[in-house]
């Protein structure tokens, strides 16, 4: 299938966000904190108001006059009394001109005074805490445990239990088109052009930020270069909004790539703790303990927690299990999905243990797989019914594959077999409208294309197919927020499903994915408080 | 500003002349801010990425690392000036058919720099691994690059590789560690 934005895009013909420009535009920089924890005890922006250009200055010292409310404590715009991670915002500078801005920025000294930074879990735990210790643990923003069955008691009576440690690394999204915004404020009319994967979300995000209704706020999103789990939060466009707001003029706020790898939402490191039971050459049981270092990220977006941490046990028969899962919150630049919230750091983790497992016992890793791999009927951790599921013939091919590789393999080359999974298209909802115009027939939804072809070829195909119309005169459109209900973001498949669910017709009773099916764990607890203060 | 100067220089066959030009201008910043040719992404800003890269004389270069001002009297192409062409239309078309353009936006910057690799001359046409293997200043995010080896298998009309493309990225292709 050949995607019809493609050939625009290889001739440079699309416009993205960083490519905008607006008559009378500023120009905005930031100044962000060098220390990952430090106290402001002073912050001199005059040298920057000499600079010739340099328009406006946003501190946290100006932002009760420009909200009409308190920020959430903790959740500040710009860091007021300490910063919380190197590379937070203290102060934008909008400027004539990008150099202008850069200058001012680069002319703010800010009195720091440097205060001891919790950035390391490996330093932190230099053993496994008990969950005693974690409870009264002042970092924690969040804890989760869930478990089946007993583990403790399956592990007395197993024949072998496999104990590890995984680590995992910071990583970042890094797209090649840094994030970038133009704000514009007009009386009641805030209005955003940027690079998103999910608009509504932005909006909803900038109300809560920002403290104005979502009706007044318009969200248009470009072309995304990119975005990886890192466009989903309004990181830029309330400081381009205020500075707007401030000057009467459109502001262009961009990303360097150092930002982007600080200030944007990173994964941050994890330490996993994996525990399986062995019984008659079976695996039976798994328990996987997880430390998760979410940065300086506040209580409720640890969400990933919570929504990966299942995959540890991977799509694998399981008599027992037991989860348990910390967010803690140090200061290291915020959490954010890269991916897909944390599940490669999770699938990588369980994949690797099986690995391990399997040489442990002299087997073919992919044989063991293919003894514990769900088939259609099982039910996973959470008591879903497997439904149709391709992972056994995958396995089948890889093993194939892989042999072949292996035969053909020059020295030093290695060939390994890993078996991930993701549930896409979940709980959050979705609408699209159809439209006939003089255009033809015009698909209205509310998402962007991040580059996967889901929005722009993957919708109207699916529109097409089930309502029994040609594809060929389709044109696709986003909707600005606000022309449609409320719509979850561009990740992976799921805009697809999720815009293409009304069109659907109702699940054929196969029992797959049935909320009949038997009960999920029986423990399944969620904490997640209001955690210490940054 | 102090130091700012004129500039001439060709662009897409054109002379421009610029009447003041700051000694740090990047030549990516005139293209993009100046001629608005926003065709020539932004990406890393630090000769990381490939995202910016035009031809000069012919000869593929990152926009920015390149001060504007070195350009006085050269002849600068980018994207916009190389589409419609036929060597352009070759490697677009070989990147659209073989599904390697994503979010597209280091697309423009692997045109320019595989359009200049088929100019040079060689002895005779690069293999698959050579010709990958001298695109590596240009990243890519989004695909894994193996629909991009796809892509240069078309213009070499080379066979498709396997699906593990060995030593496809290795800097040197010809050794294995």
């Amino acid at each position: 299938m050949i995607r019809t934005d493609a050939l625009p895009k290889a001739q440079g013909a699309l416009a993205y966000a960083p490519d905008v420009q607006l008559p009378g535009m500023l120009w905005a920089a930031y100044v962000t904190s060098p220390h990952p924890h430090a106290e402001i005890r002073g912050l001199d922006t005059a040298p920057a108001r000499e600079v010739v250009g340099v328009v406006d200055i946003l501190t946290a010292d100006d932002l009760p006059a420009l909200l009409p409310r308190e920020p959430e404590p903790g959740r500040p715009l710009l860091a007021t009394r300490a910063t919380r991670f190197v590379g937070e915002p203290v102060a934008v500078v909008a400027a004539e001109t990008l150099q202008a801005a850069r200058e001012g920025a680069a002319r703010i000294s800010v009195d720091y005074r440097v205060l001891p930074a919790f950035t390391d879990l490996e330093r932190e735990f230099p053993h496994w805490p008990t969950p005693e210790e974690m409870r009264s643990h002042p970092q924690v923003n969040a804890h989760v445990h869930a478990r089946r069955g007993d583990f403790d008691q399956v592990a007395r009576t197993a024949d072998h239990v496999h104990r590890e440690l995984y680590q995992t690394a910071m990583v970042a999204q890094v797209p090649l088109e840094p994030h970038a915004c133009i704000a514009r404020v007009q009386g009641d009319d805030w209005y955003v052009l940027t690079t998103t994967q999910t608009p509504f979300g932005i909006r909803e995000d900038l109300a809560d930020k920002l403290g104005v209704p979502q009706e007044r706020i318009r969200v248009e999103g470009t072309w995304v270069g990119g975005g990886f789990g890192g466009k989903n939060e309004a990181l830029l466009e309330p400081h381009a909004l205020l500075l707007s707001r401030r000057t009467g003029r459109p502001v262009r706020l961009a990303l360097t790539f150092r930002e982007e790898f600080l200030f944007s939402r990173t994964t941050q490191p994890a330490l996993f703790w994996m525990e399986s039971c062995l019984k008659d050459g079976r695996l039976v049981a798994r328990r996987t303990r997880l430390l998760l270092d979410t940065g300086a990220s506040l209580p409720g977006r640890d969400f990933a927690l919570g929504y990966s941490l299942g995959f540890t046990l991977g799509p694998y028969r399981l008599e027992a299990f037991e989860l348990e899962g910390y967010a803690l919150r140090t200061h290291r630049p915020p959490f954010g999905p890269h991916r897909a919230p944390l599940a490669p750091q999770c699938t990588f983790a369980s994949e690797s243990h099986l690995d391990s497992l399997a040489r442990d016992r002299g087997e073919d890793p992919v044989a063991f797989r293919l003894r514990h791999v769900w088939r259609p009927g099982d039910r996973t951790a959470l008591g879903q019914v497997v439904g149709p599921f391709a992972a056994e013939a995958g396995l089948r091919r890889a093993q194939e594959t892989a042999l072949a590789w292996k035969a053909s393999a020059p020295p030093g080359h290695g060939v390994g077999v890993a078996l991930g999974f993701w549930s896409t298209g979940t709980g959050a909802g979705g609408e699209a409208r159809l439209t006939l115009s003089p255009q033809g027939l015009v698909l209205l939804q509310g998402e962007r294309e991040i580059g996967n072809g889901s929005i722009w070829q993957g919708l109207p195909g699916v529109a097409a197919t089930t309502l029994g119309i040609p594809r060929k005169p389709w044109r696709c459109a986003t909707a600005i927020p606000g022309t449609l209900p409320s719509i979850a973001g561009s990740g992976g498949a799921g805009p697809r499903r999720r815009s293409a669910t009304p069109w659907r017709r109702p699940p054929r009773a196969s029992g797959a994915n049935s909320p009949d099916g038997p009960p999920g764990p029986e423990r399944w607890a969620w904490e997640s408080g209001a955690g210490p203060s940054p | 500003m102090r130091g700012d100067l004129p500039l001439t220089l060709r662009v897409n066959g054109s002379e421009q002349t610029l009447p003041a030009v700051p000694a740090d201008t990047k030549l990516l910043d005139l293209l993009r801010w100046r001629l608005g040719l926003k065709g020539t992404k932004e990406g890393c800003r630090t000769g990381g990425c490939g995202a910016c890269t035009v031809l000069v004389n012919g000869e593929s270069v990152l926009s920015c690392l390149t001060l504007a001002r070195e350009m006085e009297g050269q002849e600068v192409t980018t994207v916009e000036g190389l589409s419609g062409t036929a060597e352009a239309e070759a490697v677009q078309r070989a990147f659209v058919e073989a599904g390697a353009v994503q979010c597209g936006y280091c697309t423009p910057g692997f045109v320019m720099a595989l359009v200049s690799l088929r100019r040079e001359r060689r002895d005779g046409p690069p293999d698959l691994p050579t010709l990958a293997s001298e695109l590596g200043g240009n990243l890519c995010r989004c695909t894994g690059y193996y629909s991009i080896v796809r892509a240069l298998a078309g213009l070499l009309a080379a066979p498709i590789p396997p699906e593990l493309p060995k030593s496809t990225f290795s800097v040197d292709p010809g050794r294995s560690p």
